[in-house]
């Protein structure tokens, strides 16, 4: 559109909104709010849930499965912190306690790289008890 | 390569066309340009617009052209960061919808972060019209370059390349990545 055309028309008036954006806007800003007030936990989570990664990387296992255990409080769904668990459970060398790490991997299903994780720490004995999933 | 048709991305993240048109009118307001009209999303090439006046001034027209490039990515960055924790970082097999909900906005609006290549035909116009030579001209002309380059690199997917990283930058910053 050129500059001719544009002075035959009127400009909006600034910073006026259609009220079905304004209400989109809204609804960002709700949501935004909310997921604020949520985020405080969920980032004290994470930087555990980091530490335990930091700890397990140190062969800190008692701290890794502590830390582990702090995020599986507050997120008990946490596929990660499961398997993250399982495997400081079964690196740390006491047999029993093998038995909460096999309980941590029940219902859960591993990617390649994950089983590749578990099994370098997983007693072989355990592995027959997990089976290949088919799609 | 996996090709989806540029109008049904546009209808699947079209949080991310009303932000983007919404930051470009904010900064005419803003900057004081006269704003003639404003789509904020339609089903069709282009998906949004704005159509203002002339813009005075260096700074005005940077603000107006690259105005979405810093707010939805802003957004984006802010939006998804909550949600990441429970999505992606702890893996958890439940998690509220609105962290979904969030994913979806922020994610959206992120792809939708790179101003077009006519806002930056509009910003090297103006660098032009306003004589500026030197650094100024040869940095809006890179910056336009590099941002004609990622409007390019769409087909590819960089756009949402791009919101994943947009997405990533805060916890990364608080040194959990």
């Amino acid at each position: 559109m050129d500059e001719e055309n544009l002075q035959n028309i009127p400009a909006l008036p600034p910073h006026k909104y259609p009220l079905w954006v304004k209400l989109f806007a809204g609804v960002i800003v709700v949501a935004t709010l909310y997921s604020l007030v949520l985020l405080p936990e969920y980032l004290v989570t994470a930087k555990k849930m980091h530490a335990a990664k930091e700890a397990y990387a140190m062969r800190d296992y008692s701290e890794a499965i502590s830390l582990y255990s702090y995020v599986l409080e507050t997120v008990p769904s946490s596929k990660a912190a499961r398997i993250g668990a399982a495997e400081a459970i079964f690196a740390n060398g006491d047999v029993s306690d093998d038995e909460i790490g096999l309980g941590l991997l029940s219902d859960i299903t591993l990617g390649e790289s994950e089983w590749s994780r578990i099994t370098q720490v997983m007693p072989a004995e355990y592995q027959q008890y997990f089976g290949d999933v088919k799609y | 390569m996996f090709l989806i048709p540029g109008w049904l991305i546009s209808i699947l993240t079209f949080p991310g066309v009303i932000a983007h048109e919404f930051a470009h009118r904010f900064f005419a307001d803003w900057a004081k340009v006269p704003v003639y009209q404003v789509c904020y999303f339609r089903v069709g090439n282009p998906a949004g617009y704005v159509i203002h006046g002339p813009v005075k001034g260096l700074k005005n027209s940077f603000l107006i052209s690259v105005g979405p490039l810093i707010i939805n990515t802003v957004l984006c960055a802010l939006l998804t960061f909550s949600a990441i924790f429970p999505m992606f970082i702890l893996e958890a097999a439940e998690y509220n919808w609105i962290f979904i909900l969030l994913a979806w906005i922020g994610f959206s609006i992120g792809m939708h972060a790179f101003p077009s290549n006519e806002d930056m035909e509009n910003l090297l116009a103006e660098v032009k019209g306003a004589k500026q030579s030197g650094p100024l001209l040869w940095s809006a002309k890179l910056f336009a370059g590099i941002l004609r380059l990622a409007n390019a690199l769409r087909v590819f997917w960089f756009d949402a390349i791009y919101a994943v990283l947009a997405s990533l930058a805060l916890p990364w910053m608080f040194g959990l990545l």
